[in-house]
């Protein structure tokens, strides 16, 4: 497939059980490409392994079986072009936010004065301005989530992996913040990958929604979401948006339900959504 | 407040005892008295002399054992083969009283200077240090290492801009406890392998059976100590990153 930036082929993943030591199939034969440029969510239900394989595309993880290239080249160790946007953030509590921000560009060598100019800007551009001498504790969520994106964009990354960055914050930061990101998006022309099991979300913010079966992951089906860009809040009362939800609902409650049947334990109410 | 009271109604008995004339003052002086020997000792500058002696080893110590401890905390919390080699070790020196240390430190350095109190105030101050810097460096968060990897950081920055900070809360509390226990540990090295110093001087004292310049010193030796507890307190507050609940 020409123009794919990540192209995952036959990828099977397990870990260990600590207690019996048992061999826990997570991923199952995973295959998918990923076009650069593109903004893909990846949605299935808990346990099916789709931050196992956001880990792998990270390089944290390695495949026991099948590959992961990134623009050709085999992903082996975690690097800033694939910067990953964690579901804490990982804000470092001893830095301020701009000593967060700093942090990428200080590891690819800038000097000092270089390095604040351009952390500054990207805090600018996440308009967390006049927060630069804060520290993460003293930030709301959102303000937390803002300084964690300001932080992956001064890698100058290429791809954006995104595990459930909205999973800590209430309604209306989380829709906020939907749209700062499909703002940035847009602005940087880079690709962005999200992990989430929010449904209304993926179809919002995606142009493509990867849908992953019940544990061991595997991918169901790939939904191309043929809404109008740039993405407003008012995409959401689009007919194609209800369509599109009726669809991905229906499928993603399947693989759901199967997780139920096999563990036997309930699925909190919001998974299915 | 209700510690203030309980210490004027101890002190208030225990004068109250000495002019009924109920102690021995060799063996337990009033406070009066005890003051009194304050009043002597520091006049003629003795005090402050042997209490800066009695610092001067401290820190010393401390200041070998920063050098030797950080370093070594480090690397034995980030590999796996130095913690192999060094657990063992540790494990096993690390039960052995610093001031069982006295002995061969007497047949090191002899009792002369300060170099066999130095030696003991490193031994004491050596192991809670390396200890809370190797658990400080272990208790990393994975997520705060896996951001850093993710961001492009160096070997270098993992160590200084990730592992250190990180672990910087652990790292004063064990500064703090290595200062407190090498303080108690050089005035045991002075009882026996010194000629200053507070240890000394307690000891000097009790010979010639003067108990109040014995327990004027003793209470110097207390209040210096909570007074350098009580100022690292303020520097771990200060230099703790975590949120304070």
């Amino acid at each position: 497939m020409t123009g794919s930036i990540f192209s995952i082929k036959n990828v099977s993943k397990s870990f260990k059980d600590p207690k019996s030591g048992d061999s826990l199939p997570v991923i199952n034969d995973l295959s998918l490409e990923i076009k650069g440029g593109d903004f893909v969510s990846i949605i299935g239900p808990s346990g099916c392994g789709k931050t196992t394989l956001l880990y792998q595309m990270g390089g944290f993880l390695r495949p026991d079986e099948g590959t992961i290239h990134y623009k050709g080249q085999p992903v082996l160790a975690p690097h800033p072009e694939r910067t990953v946007i964690f579901q804490e953030y990982g804000l470092f509590p001893w830095k301020t936010v701009l000593g967060n921000v700093e942090f990428p560009i200080k590891a690819r060598g800038a000097l000092p004065a270089e390095r604040r100019e351009i952390a500054l800007k990207y805090i600018k551009m996440v308009h967390l301005n006049g927060f630069e001498n804060s520290y993460p504790h003293q930030l709301s969520g959102g303000m937390k989530q803002r300084a964690g994106i300001a932080r992956a964009l001064a890698c100058q990354p290429e791809v954006v992996l995104m595990d459930e960055p909205f999973a800590s914050l209430d309604n209306i930061t989380r829709e906020i913040m939907q749209e700062e990101i499909l703002r940035l998006w847009s602005e940087v022309g880079k690709t962005f990958i999200l992990i989430t099991h929010h449904l209304d979300e993926a179809i919002f913010m995606s142009r493509r929604v990867i849908v992953m079966d019940a544990r061991p992951g595997r991918v169901k089906e790939s939904v191309e979401i043929d809404l109008p860009e740039p993405r407003t809040p008012e995409v959401k009362s689009h007919p194609r948006f209800a369509a599109l939800k009726k669809h991905l609902t229906r499928s993603l409650r399947e693989e759901v339900e199967k997780t139920i049947a096999f563990a036997k334990e309930p699925v909190p109410a919001a998974e299915v959504n | 407040m209700k510690g203030i009271v309980s210490l004027i109604v101890v002190l208030g008995a225990w004068q109250g005892a000495g002019w009924a004339g109920w102690l021995n003052p060799h063996l337990l002086p009033p406070p009066t008295e005890i003051l009194q020997a304050f009043r002597e000792t520091a006049a003629g500058g003795v005090l402050l002399g042997h209490a800066l002696a009695s610092l001067n080893r401290v820190l010393t110590g401390l200041f070998y054992a920063c050098l030797v401890a950080l370093p070594l905390g480090v690397l034995a919390a980030s590999s796996r083969r130095v913690r192999g080699y060094l657990q063992p070790l540790i494990e096993l020196l690390r039960p052995i009283p610093p001031i069982a240390w006295i002995p061969l430190a007497v047949l090191w350095f002899g009792v002369r200077g300060d170099r066999a109190s130095n030696f003991i105030t490193f031994v004491a101050a050596f192991f809670p240090l390396f200890l809370h810097t190797f658990s400080g460096v272990r208790h990393i968060e994975q997520l705060h290492l896996n951001a850093a990897r993710s961001l492009g950081a160096s070997r270098r920055m993992l160590l200084l801009d990730v592992a250190l900070p990180s672990a910087l809360p652990f790292i004063i509390t064990g500064f703090r406890i290595s200062l407190g226990f090498a303080w108690m540990c050089v005035i045991g090295a002075e009882l026996i392998a010194s000629t200053s110093g507070l240890g000394y001087m307690i000891e000097i004292n009790r010979s010639m059976l003067n108990t109040a310049n014995v327990m004027c010193g003793m209470i110097t030796i207390g209040v210096i100590g909570y007074l350098m507890n009580e100022g690292i307190m303020l520097l771990e507050r200060r230099f703790s990153w975590r949120p304070l609940q």
